[in-house]
């Protein structure tokens, strides 16, 4: 009983862990992605202009970007 | 275009090592800048310096009353708007980029496709005053796949016996082009020594790749200037964030409010459709420090794939670009896992008109059972990238050895364990029997996520190496060859 308890549990752990093994020796084959970031193609990257966590669901969303460098369209009518 | 020796008059090609041009026949060497464009392509006047664009390395501000907005639209709500009349393009509506829309001085852009005199157009790219005298267009020679229909332009190297796209020996003069001038250049600086080493040190790494793809025929070997946008987006969104964050044993829901904008001055999309999005993006990052002013002498001794992309169309790229890694950045700041955006309202402006630049690549083309298959190397900061074929029968040979060894080896240890915890006969106190309860419990759970980590690390493997594969490289070559 403790034997097949072991077999049970064993297997999966030894198929999952040569499959971990095998993948990270795969990968050799996949060259090369995107390693840049924003900064990368932006000389000052991402400005975040408002953070807000725990809203409620469905929060009015702040369509103001203070600090900006460009306008759009001042007369946009939003939602 | 052809460059001739000063000293002995053979052919002179552009050495990277050096960054100078190379005579082979006599050993001599000479600054870029002693080959001077013909003659008969000079202007008759000085062209001034566009006040409204500047020059790439001082963008002008945005925002205020002499800005040219390219575009400025809102995806999702279909609004059309702009400060200036260009753009106003919806998506989804397949409309008219710019049609009959000004900009600039009012030279009118768009349907007609005209810049207005080449004067007036070299103006307002701003141009450097050297470059004000250089044509805007220049002679290249096409050559055509039959196989795949790739063109490419090769300049003072001999014609290749195959095509560097699909590998196929079918390559044949198709005809003299005059091409838009690109505006700015980043010279090969990894030569051609260089490049193989560095693929033979990545293709030895890699314990599934077939024998016959670790002695690859260096002779297969190009070195070619794909042509890139350099485009200057802002892209500004606000959105709300779902997320899962775990507090103590329990897991809560959350949402999030950002809002912020990103100013992409130096966003690069390539203008070729023979090379798709994610391939070229997996080349970069380029240095865009060395990027110097175009001249034709950089791509003697060089291949150059033609541009097929019109700068509408590299606009949409890069805002979508833009967009993706805008939400990347944004979705750090969230705490929580199982991130997703409910709502988001993107807004983005194009600056300038996308400045056309060439960028070095060496690529490697073979094939393999039947399929081609390509690896770029990045001509500036020598870069690997490219899916290569794998030995799936090894794969899942290895794969079934190790699972059975860890078999062996784990089925003895927990079974040993079990007896010593819970074998007959043996008295436990309530303690024990619940840090045994919880220990069998790890295990389980443990045999759970470590199957569900192999499959997951396997599947983003595969994914990667398909996505990186030839098979989206080379599906203008299949499209072509079916006719389609």
């Amino acid at each position: 009983m403790l034997l097949i308890f072991s077999i049970i549990l064993g297997i999966p752990l030894g198929v999952g862990v040569a499959l971990y093994i095998c993948g990270i020796m795969l990968e050799n084959t996949s060259m090369g992605n995107f390693s840049g970031t924003d900064t990368t193609l932006s000389s000052k990257g991402v400005v975040i202009t408002y953070s807000e966590d725990s809203v409620g669901k469905n929060t009015t969303i702040n369509y103001t970007y203070p600090g900006c460098p460009f306008n759009i369209n001042k007369e946009r009518n939003r939602k | 275009m052809i460059q001739f020796c000063k000293n002995c008059g053979a052919k002179i090609v552009f050495d990277p090592k050096t960054n100078c041009m190379y005579c082979d026949n006599c050993g001599s060497f000479f600054d870029v800048s002693e080959y001077q464009i013909e003659e008969g392509y000079q202007e008759d006047a000085p062209v001034p310096q566009s006040q409204l664009y500047g020059d790439y390395a001082n963008p002008p501000a945005y925002g205020g009353g002499q800005q040219q907005a390219y575009g400025g639209q809102q995806y999702g709500q279909q609004q059309a708007y702009g400060s200036q009349q260009y753009g106003g393009q919806q998506y989804g509506q397949q409309q008219a980029y710019g049609s009959q829309q000004t900009y600039g001085n009012g030279q009118q852009y768009g349907s007609q496709q005209t810049y207005g005199t080449q004067q007036e157009y070299a103006g307002q790219q701003g141009y450097t005053d050297q470059q004000a005298y250089a044509p805007l267009d220049m002679e290249c020679y096409i050559y055509r796949c039959g196989s795949c229909g790739a063109e490419i332009s090769i300049n003072n190297v001999e014609a290749s016996t195959f095509c560097v796209y699909c590998g196929n020996p079918n390559v044949v003069f198709s005809r003299v082009a005059k091409v838009k001038r690109p505006q700015k250049i980043i010279p090969f600086s990894v030569t051609w020594q260089q490049a193989e080493m560095l693929i033979r040190a990545k293709v030895r790494d890699g314990f599934f790749i077939p024998n016959e793809i670790k002695n690859f025929r260096v002779e297969m070997l190009r070195g070619i200037y794909i042509p890139y946008y350099i485009t200057c987006i802002g892209y500004r969104d606000a959105m709300e964030v779902k997320s899962t964050v775990k507090r103590g044993k329990d897991s809560e829901t959350i949402y999030s409010l950002r809002s912020g904008y990103c100013v992409f001055d130096r966003m690069t999309t390539d203008a070729s459709r023979r090379l798709t999005d994610a391939t070229s993006e997996k080349l970069e990052p380029f240095n865009m420090q060395e990027l110097k002013d175009f001249n034709e002498n950089y791509l003697t001794g060089f291949y150059a794939d033609v541009s097929d992309v019109d700068p509408q169309e590299a606009c949409v790229t890069a805002y979508w670009r833009a967009r993706g890694l805008f939400e990347e950045e944004i979705l750090k700041s969230v705490e929580g896992s199982s991130k997703k955006i409910l709502q988001q309202y993107p807004e983005y402006i194009v600056q300038t008109e996308p400045m056309k630049t060439m960028f070095p690549a060496w690529f490697l083309t073979f094939r393999y059972k039947d399929r081609p298959y390509t690896i770029l190397v990045n001509g500036q900061t020598g870069k690997v990238v490219g899916g290569i074929p794998w030995n799936k029968t090894k794969f899942i040979t290895l794969f079934v050895i190790i699972a059975v060894l860890l078999s062996i080896i784990i089925i003895p240890i927990l079974k040993g364990y079990f007896i010593l915890e819970f074998g007959s006969g043996r008295r436990y106190s309530s303690s024990s029997n619940d840090s045994s309860g919880k220990l069998l419990v790890y295990i389980v759970i443990g045999a759970g996520l470590a199957i569900s980590a192999g499959v997951t690390k396997l599947k983003r493997v595969l994914k990667s190496i398909r996505l990186a594969s030839e098979s989206s490289l080379t599906s203008f070559v299949s499209k072509r060859q079916k006719g389609g």
